[in-house]
C-alpha cells in the first residue's frame, strides 16, 4: 500500500504542497485532479522519491522511497515531460534498463511497441513529441512496477493511443495489481479510468474518495421556478452554477440526493428533474466552490 | 555498479584512452630528452678528454680553484643549465602538464554529463533509477580516484624504465656515473608527480562539491574556473619549490659524477611525502562532503539546490585558504629553519576546512 502522510513541500518560501495524506491500495486506479498549480506534479514528485518533503512521510508497503534502491525499483514514474538521458538512443536506453531493472520484460516492450511504433534506432533527442509520449509509459510497464505514478500521461497522444494506454492499464491494474497514480485534466478519460479520485487546490487534498461517490455528490436538477421561490430555496439549499432562463432553473447540489429532491418539491420547484452530471461539472463545481462546500460540511 | 559503468561507458573509453595517450606522449618526450642530456654528457666529456690528466695533477696538487677555472672554460656551468633544464622537462614540466591535462579533461567529462546527462531533468530522471545518490557520488570518486592512480603507476613505471635504461647507458660511457641516479631521487621525483596528480584530485573534489552544491551553469562555472585558478596557482608555487630542491639534486647528482666538493641532497623526500599525506587527507574529507551533500540533496523547483549566498562564500573563500595554507605548507617544508611553524600551517587549514565544511553542510541540510 501506498501511504503518503502529512507531506508538506515548500520551494523557498512557498508552499507547494501541505499537509498532504493518501493512502492508495494495490489494484486500483487513483486520480489526482486540480487547476494549473494545484500541487498534483510536485506531490507526485514526493511520491517518486525525486523531491524529499520538507515534513511527513511517504511510504511503499511501509518503505521509504526517497533514495532506496530497493524501492525504486518497484516504483516507476511517467512525467509530463519526461526526458531520458539525451544522447542516449532508444536501443541504448533498453539496454540501459535491462542493467537497472532486473526483471525488464523485453518481450511485453516488443509487444507494446507494435501498436505504439516507436522507432528503436532513433535517439531519444529525435522522437516526437507523441514517441516521447509513449515510450516512458512503454518501459515503466516492461518494469513490471508494483506502483506506477503518471503525470499527464495522455498529453500529446493520439486518440487510438490514448485509448490503448487506458486499455492497458485497466488490464495490468487487474492482472497484477498494479496501483496506478494519475494525474490528468483530461476529466472524462479519468471519469473512465479511476477508482478513487483527489481534488487539489492551493496544494492541499481538499476531497479524496470513490469516482462514484465524488460523482454522486454533486446533483444537476432542472425545474421551474419564480425568483422569489428560487431566493428562498438558495437560502435554504446551498446551490451552485445556477442557470435561469425566465421560470426554467438548472442548477446543483450537494448532499444526499434523495432528501434534495424531497425538499426541493416541497419548496414549490415545479417539473423538477435530475440530469447526468459530468465529471467535469462536478469538479468545476468542487473548483470553484470549495471554501463554500467546506463551510456548509462543517 | 553495472549500471553507472553502463551509463559512463563512453567516459571510461574517453578517460582511458586519453590515460594511455598521455602516459605515451609525455615518456616519448622524456626518453627525447633524456637522450639529449646523454648526448650533452658525451659531447662536454668529449671536450674535456684531453684535459684529463691536467684535471688530475691539478687535484693532486690540490689548486682546486685553478681546477675550477678549467672546467668553467671548458663549458661546465653551459652544460649543468643545459642540463638542468633537461632534467627540468623530464621531471617537472611534463608531470606538470600530465597532471593538467588529466584534470581538465575529467573536469571536462564532467561538465559534458551534466549538460547531456544530468541537467534538471537528466537529474530528475537519475531520482527515479534504482541508484541512491551517495552511490552516484562514491562511483565519481572512485572513477577519478582510479584514473588517477593507475595513470600515476602507468607513468611513474615507465619513467622508472627510462630513468634505468639512462643509468645503464652512461654507466657504459662513464663508470662514475653508477652512482648518479639514486633511490632517494627516484622517489623524491615520484613524490612530485603523486602530489601533482593529487592536487588534480583535489580540484576533481571540488569540481564534484560544486556540481553537488549547484545546479545553475554560472554558479558551476564559476567554481570551476575558480577551483582551476587554484590549481594552477598551487602548481606554480609547488614547481618553483620543487625546482629548487630539483637544481640542488643535480648539483648532488654531477658533483658524484664528478667528484667535486658537496653531496648534500637538498630536500628531503620523506617531508613531501608528508605534505602528500596531508593533501590525501584534505582530499578524503572533500569527497566525504560530496557524498553527504549528494544524499542530502534535495531537488527545487527549476533544477536549482538549496542555495545561500552566506555559506557558499565562507566555502568558497574557505576553500581559498586551503589553497594558500597548501601552498605555504609546500614552502615550509622547504625550509627547514621554518618547521616550528609547521603546527601553525597545520591548524590553520584545520580550521579553514571545517569551516568550509560547515559552510556546506549548512547549504544542504534539510530545512
Amino acid at each position: 500500500m501506498l501511504e503518503v502522510m502529512n507531506v508538506t513541500k515548500k520551494y523557498g518560501k512557498k508552499v507547494a504542497v501541505e499537509d498532504a495524506t493518501i493512502l492508495a491500495d494495490r489494484g486500483r486506479i487513483h486520480g489526482f485532479i486540480g487547476e494549473n498549480g494545484a500541487g498534483k506534479t510536485t506531490l507526485l514528485k514526493c511520491m517518486a522519491g525525486i523531491y524529499r518533503p520538507e515534513s511527513g512521510s511517504i511510504t511503499y508497503d511501509k518503505e521509504a522511497i526517497y533514495d532506496n534502491e530497493e524501492t525504486l525499483q518497484r516504483v516507476a514514474f511517467i512525467s509530463d515531460s519526461q526526458e531520458f538521458f539525451s544522447i542516449y538512443s532508444v536501443r541504448g536506453l533498453l539496454k540501459f534498463y535491462q542493467k537497472c531493472y532486473p526483471d525488464f520484460q523485453m518481450d511485453q516492450f516488443m509487444k507494446l511497441n507494435q501498436k505504439f511504433g516507436v522507432d528503436l534506432k532513433k535517439g531519444i533527442g529525435a522522437l516526437s513529441k507523441g514517441q516521447k509520449m509513449r515510450l516512458p509509459f512503454m518501459l515503466a510497464i516492461a518494469r513490471r512496477p508494483a506502483y506506477i505514478l503518471m503525470d499527464e500521461p495522455t498529453d500529446g497522444l493520439d486518440v487510438g493511443s490514448r485509448s490503448y494506454l487506458k486499455d492497458v492499464l485497466i488490464e495490468e491494474t487487474e492482472k497484477r495489481e498494479l496501483c496506478v497514480i494519475l494525474s490528468s485534466h483530461d476529466l472524462n478519460g479519468l471519469e473512465m479510468l479511476c477508482d478513487e479520485v483527489s481534488f487539489m487546490k492551493q496544494g492541499r487534498i481538499q476531497r479524496h474518495s470513490d469516482m462514484d461517490d465524488v460523482i454522486e455528490s454533486v446533483q444537476k436538477w432542472q425545474g421551474e421556478i419564480g425568483q422569489d421561490e428560487l431566493e428562498r430555496v438558495r437560502k435554504q439549499i446551498g446551490l451552485y452554477e445556477v442557470k435561469q432562463m425566465g421560470r426554467l432553473v438548472t442548477f446543483q447540489t450537494m448532499g444526499n440526493a434523495a432528501e434534495t429532491e424531497q425538499m426541493l418539491s416541497q419548496m414549490g420547484v415545479q417539473s423538477l428533474t435530475r440530469q447526468k452530471i459530468s465529471f467535469e461539472e462536478v469538479f468545476l463545481t468542487w473548483n470553484e466552490n470549495v471554501d463554500m462546500i467546506k463551510a456548509l460540511e462543517k | 555498479m553495472k549500471k553507472l559503468l553502463y551509463r559512463d561507458r563512453l567516459e571510461l573509453v574517453i578517460l582511458t584512452l586519453a590515460s594511455v595517450l598521455l602516459i605515451l606522449f609525455f615518456l616519448g618526450q622524456n626518453a627525447q630528452n633524456l637522450r639529449s642530456g646523454i648526448e650533452t654528457e658525451a659531447e662536454y666529456r668529449k671536450a674535456i678528454q684531453g684535459m684529463d690528466e691536467k684535471i688530475e695533477k691539478m687535484q693532486e696538487t690540490g689548486s682546486e680553484k685553478l681546477q675550477e677555472e678549467t672546467m668553467l672554460r671548458d663549458g661546465y656551468e653551459s652544460t649543468m643549465t643545459e642540463l638542468q633544464d633537461l632534467s627540468y622537462r623530464v621531471v617537472t614540466m611534463n608531470a606538470c602538464l600530465a597532471a593538467k591535462l588529466l584534470t581538465a579533461l575529467l573536469v571536462i567529462l564532467q561538465f559534458v554529463k551534466w549538460i547531456l546527462l544530468e541537467n534538471r531533468r537528466g537529474r530528475e530522471f537519475s531520482a527515479t533509477l534504482p541508484i541512491t545518490r551517495g552511490k552516484s557520488a562514491s562511483y565519481e570518486m572512485l572513477t577519478g580516484i582510479l584514473f588517477f592512480a593507475v595513470t600515476y603507476v602507468l607513468y611513474m613505471a615507465g619513467q622508472l624504465g627510462l630513468e634505468l635504461s639512462m643509468q645503464h647507458t652512461l654507466t657504459e660511457q662513464f663508470p662514475q656515473a653508477k652512482n648518479m641516479m639514486s633511490a632517494a631521487n627516484y622517489l623524491l621525483e615520484s613524490l612530485y608527480v603523486f602530489a601533482m596528480l593529487e592536487i588534480g584530485l583535489l580540484l576533481y573534489a571540488i569540481v564534484l562539491l560544486a556540481k553537488a552544491m549547484t545546479n545553475t551553469p554560472g554558479s558551476c562555472l564559476f567554481l570551476v574556473v575558480w577551483g582551476y585558478l587554484m590549481l594552477a596557482f598551487c602548481q606554480g608555487m609547488w614547481r618553483y619549490n620543487f625546482n629548487l630542491s630539483l637544481q640542488g639534486t643535480l648539483i648532488y647528482s654531477y658533483n658524484t659524477l664528478y667528484e667535486t666538493k658537496g653531496n648534500e641532497i637538498a630536500v628531503s623526500p620523506w617531508s613531501m611525502g608528508l605534505l602528500c599525506i596531508v593533501l590525501l587527507l584534505v582530499t578524503a574529507v572533500l569527497f566525504w562532503l560530496v557524498i553527504r551533500m549528494e544524499k542530502r540533496r534535495n531537488l527545487a523547483k527549476n533544477g536549482g539546490f538549496q542555495y545561500e549566498w552566506m555559506p557558499v562564500l565562507l566555502a568558497v573563500i574557505s576553500t581559498i585558504g586551503i589553497f594558500i595554507m597548501t601552498g605555504k605548507t609546500i614552502a615550509i617544508f622547504e625550509v627547514s629553519s621554518a618547521t616550528a611553524l609547521k603546527p601553525v600551517i597545520y591548524s590553520l587549514t584545520a580550521v579553514l576546512a571545517a569551516g568550509m565544511g560547515y559552510g556546506l553542510y549548512y547549504v544542504t541540510k534539510e530545512k
